[in-house]
């Protein structure tokens, strides 16, 4: 095998030989790709962050269980077995990473992005973290405590962003649009526009 | 706690820059697999898994920042009381 062979073809291979033996059925993985591009990503773990913002019981109960507290809004499956929700507060920024691989909360944020997975993110996040989100357009001041959470066995990490100034009286839905995966990664703080997202209908 | 080395070769969930390095368990979340076991097949006891919070100047020395924290999932065998 060599660096220049398309990881596409060789999966498209290797899928065919798995169908012709009849060890895989290509319906199941079909249903298996449709769920992690439509069904899974990263407007569940908003809806998460924005029920927590709207239901402080909620929050508490986020915070002790992950995976209960996820479960009642109906996101369970791969990979929540371990939820663990880390809250950002005004003097401390939580950030997430797998420095051996690329463990990611795929229940509730879907598949990760590609700089998530980069060789270059996964060893400096934990050696130069200030510097690293500064990159990323997240300048923390020096007094801001950061927290590195390298997902290194089971659990899986989700940043709890801070609730942005100027969304009081919006509704969860309008909250839940503007949370993003970057700010529930930990490398990006959640911004509210100057007017509220409309509703969905 | 301090992080022992891992043996060569073999699977294992210990991050290099821990090898030898002094954290605080911060958390524990029970027995899990212990995946180093389970990656070669050998049947083992689940393990203790801690939650390790490590200075960043532990870690990477007196340059790092020195309000920087990392937070790294240990299993009980990769660990032993700091002295």
């Amino acid at each position: 095998m060599t660096d220049d062979d398309d990881p596409a073809a060789r999966i498209a291979a290797l899928e065919a030989i798995l169908v012709e033996k009849h060890l895989v059925d290509p319906a199941a993985v079909d249903r298996i790709i449709d769920q992690f591009e439509t069904a899974v990503g990263p407007m569940l773990g908003a809806r998460v962050i924005a029920r927590a913002w709207t239901d402080a019981a909620y929050r508490a109960r986020l915070l002790a269980d992950g995976r209960g507290a996820a479960a009642e809004l109906g996101i369970a499956g791969i990979q929540a077995e371990h939820l663990k929700v880390v809250e950002n507060t005004a003097t401390r920024h939580n950030v997430v990473a797998c420095t051996l691989c690329s463990c990611y909360p795929w229940a509730v944020l879907g598949l990760p992005p590609s700089w998530y997975k980069s060789p270059e993110y996964r060893s400096r996040i934990v050696r130069e973290p200030r510097a690293v989100l500064a990159e990323l357009g997240l300048a923390l001041p020096p007094e801001v405590e950061i927290v590195v959470w390298d997902s290194s066995a089971e659990l899986r990490y989700l940043v709890l962003p801070e609730r942005p100034a100027g969304t009081e009286g919006w509704t969860e839905d309008q909250l839940a649009a503007v949370v993003t995966r970057d700010a529930m990664i930990g490398v990006a703080t959640v911004r509210a526009p100057a007017t509220p997202p409309p509703e969905r209908s | 706690v301090v992080v022992r080395a891992a043996p060569d070769g073999g699977h294992t969930r210990r991050p290099g820059y821990t090898w030898g390095k002094t954290g605080t368990v911060v958390a524990g979340h029970g027995a899990m697999v212990f995946p180093d076991a389970r990656a070669e097949r050998r049947r083992e006891p689940a393990q203790y898994l801690y939650t390790v919070a490590f200075a960043a100047r532990e870690l990477w020395g007196a340059d790092a920042d020195p309000a920087a924290t990392v937070h790294v999932d240990l299993f009980e065998s990769y660990l032993e009381a700091a002295r």
